[in-house]
């Protein structure tokens, strides 16, 4: 072995040519590698952690459904085949949550998109979380700052509006809403109809730490939310029953049937309408008809769990799992990831981008080491040849070969990973500022610090290893068929 | 004792649809010792005598046995074990390994084997080798700081270190002046004498022909001449 890597090192150090060559081009592919991938590792982390810290917790309870269901509602076809499901058996689900050691914190949601329009004026949309603003403020503490007024009183209604969402509807209107000012909330689904609430102003806020998708936020009372989300339980229509219904219904006693729903959802707190502020409608698919419906009370489409340490996801995604299917409940849970939605998948989509354009970049430094090694390989015929016919086995010279390469890759990888080290040293340092949409994706937030990360300089020497094993195999090759006759021939 | 044995050895190259007969039934044995000068002109079949020697190459037909052992069969591990074992080369363009200096060539097929001596052994044996070579002040010179003839030098040393039964020199001195020459061929006499290891060379000089004890002339891939044979007989020398 050591003369192996003494014959090794001294080729790598004699053959400058091709140690340059080589050497630069993985120097520098490795470096674009640690450097783009930290970048990306900076970003996700940003965007997990603050997405986590901030808005989703650790995981998200919802309904047993298929599609892409995100806090801001179904982000696939799914939305048109079907609603936002409710929590089965929701009252279960907290109690059984509140047991488990590792659940720091619980917050029930509901989510809508609205139009925003004042009087006769359409002013623009915003996407509202319908929610209880003790426990959004015990799950997330730290993300809201009141700019002005604050939240509505327990057991009234109203809005906080986003300031992002405010200032994009006062250029529509000409000027600045207050606390006070009513606001029509329009909200329109093939599965639910068109629904219409007025709802006062109580507050300004805004996200401490946001971005182009939680700009467009604003937070409501969770009745509010839950009529424009269609979240009703029937009618308030007469119905002409049958005499056998009549008869059925008449043996059930409707208060005890009441109360023991009512204590079914006693922890949650629940405002109801106030009778003269609803003047809702549902057009129902095709009909045309103005019917009234009764708020779900107690219904809600997600439930928000902040764990007390990130180690427990995965058993508390077991445990969950196993508690719904003990107790038939057809809800599940999902990652922080499925609930951020879009921007955090775009997130990711760019760094799978990134990793492609790596991945390419590795086939064509592939071929272009490939090629200089077998230059290499074939200019050392006589060497090999001579080794081989003094008794060097074949294993010997693969080896060689396989050792050189790696020696050198190794080498270049290291220089790599220590100017791609400085590099975001240096990035760190001075920050980067998003100018724009784009880069605030990318970057998960107003700012980024990239920071070397382990993983991705663990995948760069992953990426090393594999670029030298595959470049070596073509040159070992031809190795392997070098005779022993070559030392002779070349000699002569 | 024979340690080369070639019976009718036949030896066919393709190049392309063309035959090249380049042995047409050579037979010959080598004793143990021998100090033996394979010549011949350009084409006649002495390199292709040396590579199946050294076992680096196939007769078409025909036995080649080395050291009591046929050649035909072997696998190419088995071939590049007997080959170490049993035999050394010593190349017309010496083929030092240029990144290793004097010492480092001549231990290097040392290092290839798994029967190795101990380190102290290995260091005395190679300086040993070193001194009788008359490098001993270019230990740690490397390949291209030293002149042909100490390159053939470092060869011969090489060639000698795994104390093999034979040592093959294809025309060692045709890139010599004829003096160093002269003392490459001398140098190898020496070792011949005080080793008693079988050396054959093939050469197209007839003053070192002349330094042979056993002379294999080759014509057309045929033996014209064997010196011993010839002298067992009764003939001519």
């Amino acid at each position: 072995m050591r003369i192996l890597l003494t014959i090794a090192w001294r080729n790598v150090r004699q053959h400058k040519v091709k140690t340059t060559i080589i050497g630069l081009i993985m120097a520098i592919g490795i470096m674009v590698l640690v450097v783009g991938n930290s970048f990306m590792d900076t970003a996700a982390k940003g965007i997990e952690r603050y997405y986590i810290k901030n808005y989703t917790g650790h995981l998200m309870i919802t309904g047993k459904t298929k599609g892409n269901l995100t806090l801001f509602g179904f982000q696939d076809v799914t939305a048109i085949e079907q609603p936002v499901p409710r929590i089965p058996d929701y009252a279960a689900i907290v109690e059984f949550a509140s047991s488990l050691p590792y659940v720091a914190a619980l917050n029930p949601q509901v989510s809508a998109t609205a139009v925003v329009s004042r009087g006769e004026t359409t002013l623009g949309a915003t996407q509202l979380f319908g929610i209880i603003p003790e426990q959004y403020q015990a799950m997330f503490p730290d993300n809201v700052e009141i700019l002005e007024g604050g939240f509505w009183e327990p057991g009234q209604q109203g809005v906080l509006l986003n300031r992002a969402v405010a200032e994009l509807l006062e250029q529509q209107v000409g000027f600045t809403f207050r606390p006070g000012d009513k606001l029509l909330f329009t909200s329109v689904s093939t599965h639910t109809g068109m629904r219409i609430r007025e709802v006062e102003i109580t507050g300004l806020f805004r996200f401490k730490q946001s971005n182009v998708q939680l700009d467009m936020v604003s937070l409501m009372d969770v009745s509010n939310v839950r009529d424009l989300a269609g979240m009703v339980v029937g009618y308030a229509d007469p119905a002409e029953l049958s005499s056998a219904e009549q008869q059925f219904l008449g043996q059930i006693d409707a208060e005890s049937i009441f109360s023991s729903l009512d204590s079914l959802f006693a922890e949650v707190s629940v405002e109801e309408p106030a009778a003269d502020e609803d003047f809702w409608f549902s057009v129902l698919e095709g009909s045309g008809e103005v019917q009234a419906a009764v708020e779900d009370t107690g219904a809600w489409q997600y439930l928000l769990v902040r764990l007390s340490d990130e180690k427990y996801l995965k058993q508390a995604e077991k445990d969950f799992a196993r508690f719904f299917a003990e107790q038939g409940i057809a809800a599940q849970t999902r990652d922080w990831r499925q609930g951020a939605g879009a921007l955090a998948d775009l997130s990711y989509g760019i760094k799978s981008v990134f990793n492609t354009v790596v991945l390419i970049i590795a086939v064509v430094a592939v071929i272009i080491i490939m090629n200089t090694l077998v230059i290499s390989v074939t200019e050392r015929m006589s060497e090999i040849g001579t080794m081989r016919a003094i008794g060097a086995q074949k294993s010997f010279v693969r080896r060689l070969i396989v050792i050189e390469t790696m020696l050198l890759s190794g080498l270049s990888g290291l220089v790599g990973v220590g100017a791609g080290g400085l590099i975001l040293l240096v990035l760190n340092r001075i920050g980067l500022k998003a100018t724009n949409v784009f880069f605030e994706i990318i970057y998960g937030g107003p700012e980024l610090r990239p920071e070397l990360s382990w993983s991705a300089v663990l995948l760069s020497f992953a990426v090393i290893a594999a670029v030298g094993a595959v470049s070596s195999a073509y040159p070992t090759a031809i190795v392997m068929k070098t005779s022993p006759l070559k030392a002779m021939e070349s000699s002569r | 004792m024979a340690i080369v044995e070639l019976q009718d050895v036949k030896k066919i190259y393709y190049l392309g649809k063309a035959e090249v007969h380049a042995l047409r039934g050579v037979t010959f044995s080598i004793e143990k010792g021998d100090f033996v000068s394979i010549v011949g002109p350009s084409g006649s079949g002495k390199s292709t005598i040396l590579n199946l020697i050294g076992c680096i190459d196939q007769p078409t037909s025909g036995m080649v046995k080395i050291n009591g052992t046929v050649t035909q069969g072997l696998s190419d591990r088995e071939l590049t074990n007997l080959r170490h074992k049993t035999v050394g080369f010593i190349f017309q363009s010496f083929n030092l390994i240029p990144v290793l200096n004097v010492y480092e060539n001549i231990e290097f097929p040392l290092l290839l084997g798994k029967d190795r001596p101990g380190k102290k052994e290995m260091r005395e044996w190679i300086e040993y080798l070193i001194g009788a070579v008359g490098l001993a002040d270019h230990t740690h010179h490397k390949a291209n700081e030293l002149s042909g003839g100490q390159r053939q030098r470092v060869a011969i040393a090489r060639a000698l270190v795994t104390k093999p039964e034979i040592v093959l020199a294809d025309e060692p001195t045709a890139n010599l002046d004829s003096k160093t020459g002269q003392s490459i061929i001398e140098l190898m006499k020496k070792m011949n004498a005080e080793l008693n290891t079988t050396f054959i060379f093939s050469t197209h000089d007839t003053t070192i022909m002349s330094i042979a004890d056993h002379v294999i002339r080759l014509l057309d891939g045929v033996v014209v001449e064997d010196s011993k044979a010839q002298a067992a007989a009764g003939g001519l020398v």
